[in-house]
């Protein structure tokens, strides 16, 4: 027995009193009725027989909170990392650093993760990450700064940037510095630190998060 | 009065749609119960129990997030002569396996100071009852330059993790037999477990989205307009009345925004009213998902819960799991690793219960079940005790219902609470930790 789906779209000219009794009101309603219960359920609204929805960005049936139509988008954490265990156990604060960089040096890290697959359009919700990161003053007087440089390892002359500044050697946060375009997939990001000026800064952590839940 | 709904999808012949039909009303009986149905199993309304909390299996598609995506870079295996023979954890790190999410594929990018890979072997450990081991077979890609990184050589595994009844903790290690080739030591520099699916798919989605009331309706349609309708209003002897059918059309629109997220095409004057958050502020048991954030190790440990390098010295080894020197203050709390992390928009975050933590430690000095793992997201903090896991030296502790700020930064902290006073060295090493979102 074969069930209705339809893409139909009603007015409201069509639904009011005294409109003319057509088959693509129930066209519309049940045929529409199916996709949304695909779309919610993840499954074919008929046993045995395949999805009459577009399949997601997975491949698979219904929502999977990619983004528009597939769903809204979470805010979704990507890629992180921490110091090595270089702290100091006798340090209760025990706060494990990436490291201290003078005045003028430069450190780049090479970001593998990740990303589950979403619709390659333009601004869609999961097509940025963006950096963020911990941070505070090292030795030395005035106010620390440093750039941060985010590119697609294919792709290393397309960078965006962002400069964190402190002046306080209490570990602080810098969110959102940088974004890089992601695919769906294994990226690799390469994350630059450069410009070290004035004071040392000392680091604490690099993450980087896929921010919005709709478009850019 | 009596509430139509659907037990599962009915859907209507064509033969009661098309031109010619006649007409009935059981196809707006099939489009009223339907319509129910789904609105329930979204909202968690009228106590029903087959929520769409993506599980998969008709409970809303696989999210398919990954578990693991974590940079680790200075973490070195240096081990002490003296401990050849012993089996080490150089990476291990505890996760949530999202029920209906089984099969996954591992990659961990590290670099040899001796001629490897031969002679690491890569192992998920799962716990239910005990501690179970599985050795799973990997390929290995011949070291090559990745930017700035040299030599790297990636391992690749495609793993099966049993879920259980409900979401289950599984532990996720690459171990390492110390022998003679692998002496100089092998530094992870990533690791990453995320699902396996098919290859991204350009969707096309050219096709019309379905019904819904269209310009020059411009009433914004919200979720809950109607709960539903009444088996009068669509019986037999009545008419096909103008108020069912556009509230029916109505409801089916707005649903589809609401699990769309987005305005319907041609539908432009419309707004959508209610976004599928989970955040429980329209309806109270919005069903909220298993959404893994992150998973970490946090440096290697030798079988056993023995130290990797250091059991009583007061400096951590660089590569060894990192050990909390109890402070000269009982119940103080020592911060061992904080992280930025944006959180979505879930539940009632002032008052969580779907936050949650694992905290993974070993220890060859007996019983710590008086200390206590804690997270602090500056929102507030959550704690709980260790409970062992059986001999392996290994404790683990549980933490529900953390606070946090919803849809911003967060700045997650994990701490360790003692129950002693004096300073001991080398008594509880952190391994890992793992925060997600589980209803």
């Amino acid at each position: 027995m074969a069930l209705t789906t339809s893409t139909d779209r009603l007015t409201e000219d069509e639904v009011r009193s005294l409109a003319p009794a057509r088959a693509r009101i129930p066209r519309a309603l049940a045929g529409g009725t199916r996709w949304l219960w695909e779309l919610a359920t993840g499954a074919p609204s008929v046993a045995d027989e395949r999805a009459v929805t577009p399949r997601n960005p997975d491949g698979q049936t219904g929502a999977n909170r990619s983004g528009y139509p597939w769903g809204p988008a979470f805010r979704n954490h990507l890629w992180s990392t921490t110091g090595g265990s270089e702290g100091d156990p006798a340090d209760v604060a025990f706060q494990r650093t990436l490291g201290t960089f003078d005045v003028g040096e430069r450190k780049q890290w090479v970001a593998r993760f990740r990303v589950r697959p979403f619709v390659e359009r333009p601004l869609t919700p999961f097509s940025r990450g963006y950096l963020s990161i911990r941070c505070a003053a090292g030795s030395g007087a005035g106010t620390s700064s440093a750039v941060f440089k985010l590119a697609r390892l294919e792709t290393p002359d397309r960078q965006t940037s962002g400069t964190a500044t402190t002046s306080s050697t209490t570990i602080g946060t810098q969110a959102d510095l940088a974004f890089v375009d992601l695919r769906p997939g294994l990226n690799t990001v390469l994350i630059t630190l450069d410009s070290v000026t004035t004071r040392e800064i000392e680091l604490y952590s690099l993450s980087l998060c896929q921010i919005v839940t709709r478009t850019h | 009065m009596t509430r139509l709904k659907s037990t599962t999808y009915r859907g209507s012949p064509v033969r009661d749609t098309g031109v010619g039909s006649s007409i009935k009303t059981r196809w707006l009986d099939s489009v009223a119960r339907d319509l129910a149905k789904i609105y329930d199993m979204l909202t968690g309304e009228n106590a029903e129990t087959d929520t769409i909390n993506h599980s998969g299996g008709g409970r809303g598609a696989l999210l398919n997030l990954p578990l693991i995506n974590q940079h680790v870079d200075r973490l070195m295996w240096q081990p002490d002569a003296t401990k050849r023979g012993v089996r080490a954890f150089i990476a291990l790190a505890p996760v949530k396996i999202p029920d209906g999410q089984t099969t996954y594929r591992f990659q961990a990018d590290l670099r040899f100071r001796g001629p490897g890979p031969g002679d690491v072997d890569l192992e998920i450990h799962s716990y239910d009852s005990g501690w179970t081991k599985t050795a799973w077979p990997f390929t290995a890609t011949t070291p090559r330059d990745l930017g700035s990184l040299e030599n790297v050589t990636t391992i690749t595994a495609d793993l099966t993790l049993s879920t259980g009844a409900g979401s289950t903790i599984a532990y996720v290690a690459i171990t390492a037999m110390l022998g003679e080739d692998i002496f100089d030591g092998v530094q992870v520099l990533g690791w990453r477990l995320s699902p396996s699916v098919g290859s991204s798919q350009r969707t096309d989605w050219s096709q019309d989205t379905p019904a819904l009331v269209g310009d020059p309706f411009l009433v914004a349609a919200t979720i809950d307009e109607t709960t539903g309708f009444d088996g009068e209003q669509i019986a037999d002897n009545r008419g096909l009345d103008a108020l069912v059918l556009t509230s029916a059309t109505s409801w089916l629109g707005a649903m589809m925004e609401y699990v769309m997220g987005g305005v319907l095409p041609g539908n432009n004057a419309r707004t959508v009213t209610d976004e599928w958050h989970h955040d429980q502020s329209t309806f109270a048991s919005e069903p909220v998902p298993h959404v893994p954030i992150f998973s970490e190790t946090l440096g290697a440990i030798l079988e056993g819960g023995i130290p990797f390098c250091v059991s009583t010295s007061s400096a951590n080894a660089e590569g060894s799991a990192p050990q909390v020197a109890t402070t000269a203050s009982a119940s103080t709390a020592v911060d061992v690793v904080t992280k930025l992390t944006y959180l979505p928009d879930f539940d009632d975050a002032a008052s969580p219960t779907t936050l949650k933590a694992i905290v993974l430690v070993g220890t060859d000095h007996g019983l710590i079940d008086d200390w206590s793992a804690q997270i602090d997201t500056g929102a507030g903090t959550s704690a709980a005790v260790f409970f062992s896991l059986l001999d392996d030296g290994m404790w683990v502790a549980e933490i529900d219902d953390i606070p946090y700020t919803a849809g911003a930064l967060n700045r997650i902290t994990l701490q360790i609470v003692t129950d002693v006073g004096t300073v001991v060295y080398g008594e509880c090493q952190i391994v890992g930790w793992h925060l997600f979102f589980e209803e």
